[in-house]
């Protein structure tokens, strides 16, 4: 039996707790105090640690620190898990203090700080998007003269599309670069590239990709968060060029990142302008917006399921196996909805096999054999979320998750 | 190519470094806390030098400070930052980790700075040290006593020198300590107090391989010296014999096991009274008390103006090439003197190079084609400082310097 400290600064990852206990292990839950009331599967949990939060939403870390040396002192922990992509630095941090194997802050940086992942990327001959640092005037004016616009301009570590601002001159550039003002460093520019946006979601057992299903965003995230677009996502055709060249790319990029065991979660687009792949992001961590919800439907693997048996065979130094994977294919569609509860009554496809049961939100999970048929299910479905349902919000001036 | 240089000094150290850079031509720029203003920097000889206030424990704002990096690098591009203390290895990695600039990163900077994980990466790479365990956990501590043999001593995990320490002589002993140490107990370690000659291995690497070692004994260990108000002395030993053969083969060992790049090294070992070689501990950069001077009495190289060389080659990607080296011997003695300005007319001896020109202390370095020349003289400096000039003061004073 191993013992195992779970970081969540938000609600998530009760899968992982359920199934990290099920394997025989001990759990113990650190979150935020404000997350007390959310339905954490407490029957999985051998303890709950609730973090004040300081002003800026952050934990403090010391306090962090210290309550994990107090619990060490008369239970031994074996793996910590960041459950959230908030939590990985904290993980990291704890490993090294604590001298636990895992994930250390060295390696933990590229996969939170997108000028670290960018940089690492591009040192191991990985395609990125031209990008600069904020760092010196110079080599900024260096980039916005040779790099054709429009750019974007976006945070080093926050996890989603908010924050990401677009801009089309030099002079809009550095009105945005004055109003960040101290905070210059903490981001970046690249070219914005228009493509497809496709997603690579993983788990990784010993350095090797273990479990990979690669999936198409049918609008990109960037129109989702600033458009009010309506999210949509669906699984590639299997062993299709696009499928293979993504498999292979995530693999090197896996490697040169120095990814151990985990769940990650990769995005590349493909541009309009070449056709070729570029690297957009990476998390450690199973994706967000339901898409574990996705995969699990195409291919039977519960994204949290595994990470938590891969990180339990890590802790007692057993082999991991993955279990059989299925290749049907799947969609999903998630939009805010201005209705609050919606009863889902025209939903009626036999393809439907999940719905989501959130105020103020639609969503459903559409599984065939055929990829066409999904594609088919997911126009005909946007159809009617957009007449009915579909209600649009400005994106969030901070990151959310 | 000049460089430009970003050094750190929480305290007032590593002027050579300064001064060997600006000879070769390049950029120095210092952040040092305010408290060493008035302290004798080659101001002539740096672009710009900040100041930042530290708190009681001689910390600085990471926030500030990296805030105020930030700016510099609005008009002015670093290409290395250098650590000139051991206290500043982590600061410097954090630096280089936020500004992704080239060098040690967070996770191996700890393996340098780290006791504990020192010894667990050690361990992991079958190099014999001293019993050792964490003192996280309660258990754990009373099984590793049961199965140890005292005496025991309790260090800090990060402090350089051996400021800190506490010897233990029975159990009861080391819970009253760890009781005492309260929160910070997870900042120490315990270890098996081990009886033997300490040695110090001297090293110059590049592109992770070393290449060149100088072996030297001290004749009375630091933690006497130090808490003993004794002498301190060290001796290069005998080039090409079993130790010295030994010794280097296992610093190369420790280097590469713990991912050393570039730099200057310099690591402990102890040959124990039952014959083991253990590894006792390493640090990434030039060694204090002088040891420099021995170096170079012995070998013609200066490791300031070597590290400088390599940390430019590195920015050229050019190789570094070692200068040619003559194999002498040499002997470092220094001690505190109740004498403001002690008379050196007793070290008259022509084998002697250098003086230690430093209110209320004594010492020189002495060098010859004999190793039993230097043990001589070192016996009969040592006598007359004894006898004439040896006063102590408690280490805590000294620290404060």
């Amino acid at each position: 039996m191993a013992t195992f400290l779970c970081l969540s600064s938000y609600f998530k990852g009760n899968e992982f707790l359920i199934a990290c206990k099920e394997a025989g292990n001990t759990v113990y839950l650190v979150t935020s105090v404000n997350l007390k009331t959310k339905p954490w599967a407490l029957t999985h949990v051998d303890e709950v640690f609730y973090i004040q939060q300081k002003e800026d939403d952050d934990w403090n870390y010391d306090d962090m620190v210290t309550g994990t040396a107090y619990l060490m002192r008369t239970h031994k922990i074996d793996r910590i898990v960041a459950l959230d992509d908030f939590d990985v630095e904290k993980a990291a941090m704890l490993r090294e203090i604590f001298r636990i194997p895992g994930m250390g802050q060295t390696t933990a940086r590229h996969f939170r700080d997108k000028l670290a992942m960018r940089m690492k990327a591009a040192d191991g001959n990985i395609r990125v998007p031209a990008f600069s640092n904020l760092f010196n005037d110079d080599d900024i004016n260096d980039f916005l003269e040779n790099v054709q616009p429009p750019w974007v301009v976006k945070p080093r570590g926050a996890a989603s599309a908010s924050g990401i601002v677009k801009c089309y001159t030099a002079a809009q550039a550095w009105d945005i670069f004055d109003s960040l003002g101290h905070e210059r460093h903490n981001y970046l520019i690249e070219q914005f590239k228009p493509g497809e946006v496709f997603h690579v979601d993983t788990i990784s057992d010993g350095g090797k990709i273990a479990f990979c299903q690669s999936s198409f965003y049918l609008n990109t995230p960037l129109e989702v968060a600033h458009e009010g677009g309506i999210f949509r996502s669906v699984t590639l055709e299997y062993d299709s060029a696009d499928d293979k060249m993504l498999k292979n790319e995530t693999e090197k990029l896996m490697d040169v990142f120095g990814m151990n065991f985990s769940a990650a979660h990769t995005e590349f687009i493909k541009c309009h302008e070449d056709g070729e792949f570029y690297f957009l992001e990476t998390a450690s961590r199973v994706g967000g917006a339901n898409l574990s919800d996705m995969v699990y439907n195409a291919t039977g693997i519960n994204l949290w399921q595994e990470w938590a048996n891969v990180e339990n065979a890590a802790a007692k130094n057993i082999p991991y196996k993955t279990p059989k994977r299925k290749k049907l294919h799947a969609g999903i569609i998630v939009s805010l909805s201005r209705v609050k509860r919606a009863d889902y009554k025209e939903f009626t496809a036999p393809e439907i096999q999940w719905k989501l049961h959130m105020d103020h939100h639609i969503g459903v999970i559409f599984q065939s054999k055929s990829r066409n048929r999904v594609l088919e299910l997911l126009e005909e479905y946007t159809a009617l979320i957009k007449s009915k349902y579909h209600a649009s919000a400005p994106a969030e001036s901070k990151p959310s998750h | 190519m000049a460089v430009t240089f970003l050094c750190i000094a929480s305290y007032y150290k590593g002027s050579q470094f300064i001064s060997e850079a600006h000879k070769a031509g390049h950029k120095v720029y210092l952040i040092t806390s305010g408290k060493w203003m008035h302290k004798p920097w080659p101001k002539d000889q740096i672009e710009d030098i900040f100041y930042l206030d530290a708190d009681k424990d001689n910390h600085w704002n990471t926030d500030y400070l990296l805030s105020g990096i930030a700016y510099l690098m609005q008009t002015t591009k670093i290409d290395h930052v250098i650590p000139l203390d051991e206290y500043d290895l982590e600061i410097a990695a954090l630096i280089r980790e936020t500004f992704r600039l080239p060098g040690m990163g967070q996770t191996t900077a700890r393996y340098f700075r780290d006791k504990l994980a020192m010894r667990m990466r050690a361990q992991n790479a079958k190099i014999k040290v001293p019993g050792f365990s964490s003192l996280f956990n309660n258990e754990d501590i009373a099984k590793w006593l049961h199965a140890s043999e005292g005496p025991w001593i309790i260090k800090p995990r990060s402090f350089g020198g051996t400021i800190g320490m506490t010897k233990c002589n029975t159990p009861e002993e080391v819970w009253n300590k760890i009781l005492k140490l309260g929160n910070e107990r997870k900042d120490y370690l315990i270890e098996r107090y081990i009886e033997g000659d300490v040695y110090h291995a001297d090293s110059l690497c590049f592109n992770g391989k070393v290449l060149f070692t100088l072996v030297s004994k001290y004749l009375a260990p630091p933690y006497e010296v130090i808490h003993d108000g004794g002498i301190f002395r060290s001796v290069v030993i005998p080039y090409d014999s079993s130790e010295e053969k030994a010794i280097s083969k296992l610093n190369e060992k420790v280097l590469h096991a713990f991912g050393m790049q570039h730099s200057t090294a310099h690591t402990e070992f102890i040959f124990a009274n039952d014959g083991t070689i253990y590894f006792l501990e390493t640090a990434a950069r030039v060694a204090g008390a002088n040891i420099s001077e021995l170096i170079k009495a012995a070998s013609g190289l200066d490791f300031w103006k070597e590290w400088v060389s390599i940390e430019s080659k590195i920015n050229e990607k050019k190789n570094y090439k070692l200068p040619k080296t003559s194999k002498l011997y040499s002997g470092i003695i220094t001690s505190l003197s109740k004498q403001q300005k002690p008379d050196y007319s007793f070290m008259d001896d022509a084998e002697v190079v250098w003086r230690l020109d430093y209110d209320y202390h004594i010492g020189g370095v002495f060098r010859a084609e004999s190793h039993q020349r230097i043990l001589d003289l070192h016996d009969k400096y040592a006598v007359y400082i004894q006898n004439n000039l040896l006063s102590s003061a408690s280490p805590l004073e000294k620290r404060a310097e």
